[in-house]
């Protein structure tokens, strides 16, 4: 079997949980005998002249070297002459296929522009600012259709586009950079031998329905997020929602990461449920867990929020809670390690709350620092007001921290070993954080059967279900 | 016949490295030598010497008729002393000729009037030592931090034996009475001169704005308006950071060739001269009382607290600041006076100015003065500091 994936990142530059997931399954379905063609965004700036670079697994690995050490130009440039040409009977990912493209994961808008002044070299407020085209991504998601017309409309849709999607210009806009993705993925497409499409999240679902359109395979869609949990207090992106409405239309099979996400996208999104599978997240300790560094001076109890300063995190709730927590354990820290558009509100919050000397606040962390967080604290608290799945839970429980997640949230579905509240429960939130610092016995049960969970949650058990989905929509 | 009391406040804070809170309880490192040293050295340059030699020019010239007051914070007196020593050396020269009269103000310039007055009078006594060592001459006039003034500041300041007090002309004290004329403050009846804000920020603020009808100001003109005051009036108070010249307003807005020539041009028509603070209250008795229970400042629009204490993060962060003040002086009393120090260092204003969440012009104002890219990051760092300190104090 072989699988055409529109997937985010790829080692060693994985930033976030999409990357991460990606990178998850690829592994484990190699592993199982399917060939992977891993279709990612990468940018390459407005000197490069090429849109795609394809390598073979062989040369995946130099390129990294290449790419990881001082950089080798001549040796990428000799790789993409091979443009095409180069196979392999290795196992993991079969082809690379690098799309230039500014697309990253979870962007918007506003980012977009962000990313794509510093690519050209301006201020983000100098970038012309025309009305976002939908009106290329509408034609896109309407070309959908298996039979040849549809296909052929495609190829002519992509021939009238590519002088202006091969010009080396990114998209003026998010939704323009979107629509020539999918443009030159489904040029791509017409080049691979695949039997099936497995697009993540939505900024992939147009080039999913033209690289289905193009080539007449089934295309599955795998739901990680959607708008709708992105921005629960309201003012989604009607644009986003649209075309991640047309892509679950356009599927023939979704994969949603819960249960919960399922409903979402059933209520919301009145998306098919005879569509919809639920395939949970896998989850890979960190390397070397135990040798992590723990340089932990503050010998009072800690209690953690670590994610994105958003709405959709609760870091709110969580303030609320600690308020409740510290008139019981006065000493009691509180630690929110990330950063986001709350932010501002949230130290204000914390100072209002009269708990200022209780609340740390770290800013983005990455790479160790985040494991020496998740080592430092005593409770991990996850109180998403929607959360899809929620790999961070998962990340303290792996290295024995107890958690207290949202009953609003995926991962709950496949854990026993973590305390469950509902996230607008601040009451019961402070309740439990209280039990985790104060009972030693509790503390020792919940890492005890969550290292249970943790032993449960594989890739490769995960991705059985996506070869399922592969099944049943080839036959 | 006007007499203008001019007094240039210097100050330099020891602004805090962007401490994190994994540091805490690891490194307890809380200032950034590094930009403190390159930001004094880089305001020496451009104001503190230039301006020195100007003042000591016109000093000169008009053989001791223009005089005025100057002070220094001991946090900018201590930078100097380590990093610019050549402007310190500059300040000597022009106290030294005895038409230089330097004021008191508390060591850290810090808020302590407000919160814990036995650390106010230890900072102010502190300062007091600091001038007495380095310029040789005691200060007998205060100006509190950022002229915070009330009228139990007021008394206080009294009780430590000081002839009268700097504060601001706010029109909400004065109700429509001229900032030009000696005060008293209610209660304690200590003498006050006030600032003239409007003259004052002509220079301080407006001089360069090339929108200002005025623009561009030349000292003829300046000195028109000073003699335009109010018959009645005694003083024209001229109260300014020293740092607008050569560093808010650069050299090129002709601000140095501004003061040059206002001397002369004050002094040039026999009906204005200079004088001193001490010499202008003991020329001229309080026609009038000053009456204001909460604090006013020079700062912001509000000309009140809320530059240092207008949200809740400036307010969490200076309760807990001040809540270390007993284990500080203990520390320092079982053998660590680098805790204390450290402790008092955090108490300088500017940490809280950094933290102010206002709109608008002041925000500018706000934002031109910190090093931190929001109100937001000042605060995080300046509770993780504390963090580390009280962690160290409890030890």
């Amino acid at each position: 079997m072989k699988v055409l994936m529109l997937g985010w990142e790829f080692p060693p530059h994985i930033s976030g949980g999409l990357g991460t997931a990606c990178f998850g399954m690829t592994e484990a379905l190699a592993a199982k005998g399917v060939e992977v063609t891993f279709v990612v965004p990468r940018a390459y700036g407005d000197e490069d002249a090429r849109f795609v670079r394809v390598v073979g697994c062989n040369d995946v690995a130099a390129a990294l070297r290449a790419e990881g050490g001082a950089g080798d130009p001549t040796r990428l440039e000799g790789m993409a002459a091979e443009l095409y040409a180069v196979e392999s009977d290795d196992p993991g990912v079969h082809r690379l296929v690098e799309v230039d493209s500014l697309l990253t994961p979870y962007l918007n808008e506003e980012e977009y522009r962000r990313r794509l002044a510093k690519e050209q070299g301006m201020r983000s407020d100098l970038l012309s600012v025309p009305g976002t085209t939908m009106s290329e991504i509408r034609q896109i998601l309407a070309m959908h259709s298996t039979d040849l017309t549809g296909a052929r409309r495609a190829r002519r849709f992509i021939e009238s586009f590519a002088p202006s999607a091969f010009t080396g210009r990114y998209g003026p806009d998010l939704m323009s950079e979107v629509a020539r993705y999918a443009v030159v993925v489904g040029e791509a497409a017409m080049n691979e031998d695949f039997d099936v499409i497995h697009a993540h999240d939505w900024l992939t679902y147009p080039a999913g329905i033209v690289a289905a359109a193009v080539s007449g395979r089934p295309l599955v869609v795998h739901v990680h997020a959607t708008e709708v949990n992105r921005s629960p207090e309201g003012g989604a992106n009607p644009q986003v929602r649209e075309i991640e409405k047309l892509g679950l239309d356009a599927a023939d099979r979704i994969l949603a990461v819960s249960d919960f996400l399922g409903r979402i996208l059933v209520d919301e999104y009145a998306a098919d449920p005879a569509k919809i599978r639920t395939a949970h997240n896998g989850f890979l300790p960190f390397d070397g867990a135990e040798a992590a560094v723990n340089r932990r001076t503050i010998h009072d109890p800690i209690v953690l929020l670590l994610g994105r300063v958003t709405f959709q995190k609760g870091p709110e709730y969580f303030l609320r809670a600690a308020a409740r927590v510290v008139k019981a354990i006065p000493n009691a820290q509180f630690v929110i390690a990330g950063s986001g558009d709350m932010l501002s509100y949230i130290v204000e919050l914390s100072a209002e709350l009269g708990i200022a000397r209780n609340v740390h606040f770290t800013g983005f962390l990455r790479g160790d620092a985040v494991r020496e967080m998740y080592d430092q604290a005593d409770v991990y608290v996850m109180p998403s007001v929607s959360e899809p799945f929620g790999i961070a839970p998962l990340e303290a429980m792996s290295l024995g921290t107890p958690v207290i997640i949202s009953k609003q949230s995926g991962v709950a579905e496949v854990v026993s070993g973590a305390l469950t509240i509902d996230f607008w429960d601040v009451e019961a939130m402070a309740d439990k954080i209280i039990a985790v610092l104060q009972q030693p016995a509790l503390r020792k049960q919940l890492v005890e059967t969550a290292h249970r969970d943790l032993s449960r949650l594989s890739w490769a058990e995960m991705v059985d279900t996506l070869i399922d989905v592969y099944t049943e929509v080839l036959s | 016949m006007k007499q203008v009391v001019f007094y240039f406040q210097v100050h330099q804070p020891y602004r805090l490295r962007e401490y994190s809170y994994f540091d805490i309880g690891h490194d307890h490192r809380y200032f950034d030598d590094e930009l403190n040293e390159e930001v004094v050295k880089r305001v020496a340059q451009k104001c503190y010497v230039p301006m020195n030699r100007v003042l000591l020019e016109q000093i000169r010239a008009h053989e001791g008729r223009f005089r005025f007051a100057m002070s220094i914070s001991g946090t900018a007196i201590h930078q100097m002393e380590n990093w610019a020593p050549e402007a310190l050396d500059s300040f000597r020269a022009l106290v030294d000729t005895g038409c230089v009269e330097l004021l008191s103000e508390t060591y850290y310039h810090s808020l302590s009037a407000l919160y814990d007055e036995d650390e106010f009078a230890a900072q102010v006594a502190q300062h007091r030592r600091t001038v007495e060592g380095i310029f040789g001459v005691t200060p007998r006039v205060f100006r509190n931090t950022e002229l915070i003034y009330s009228n139990h500041i007021a008394w206080r300041v009294q009780q430590l034996g000081f002839a009268g007090m700097m504060a601001e002309g706010a029109d909400h004290v004065l109700n429509g009475r001229s900032p030009g004329e000696v005060y008293s403050a209610h209660g304690s009846g200590l003498p006050l001169l006030l600032r003239s804000y409007q003259l004052s920020d002509d220079i301080a603020f407006r001089f360069s704005n090339r929108g200002w009808q005025e623009h561009p100001l030349t000292s003829e003109k300046f000195a028109d308006w000073v003699r335009a005051q109010r018959d009645t009036d005694q003083v024209v108070g001229l109260f300014m950071d020293y740092e607008t010249f050569g560093e808010h307003q650069w050299e090129d807005t002709g601000i140095f060739d501004f003061m040059r020539h206002l001397p002369g041009s004050l002094l040039g028509q026999g009906n204005c001269g200079f004088m001193t603070p001490s010499e202008a209250l003991a020329t001229h008795a309080p026609r009038g009382e000053i009456d204001s229970h909460d604090p006013l400042s020079w700062a912001d629009v509000e000309r009140d607290l809320s530059a240092w204490l207008g949200n809740s993060m400036q307010r969490a962060a200076t309760d807990a600041l001040y809540d270390l003040a007993g284990l500080a002086h203990e520390a320092a009393a079982r053998g660590r006076p680098e805790l204390l120090k450290a402790w008092r260092l955090l108490t300088t204003s500017d940490h809280v100015y950094y933290m102010a969440t206002k709109d608008h012009s002041d925000a500018e104002v706000h934002n031109y003065f910190s090093h931190r890219e929001t109100p937001h990051d000042s605060y995080i760092a300046f509770m993780s500091v504390l963090g580390d300190l009280r962690r160290q104090l409890a030890q």
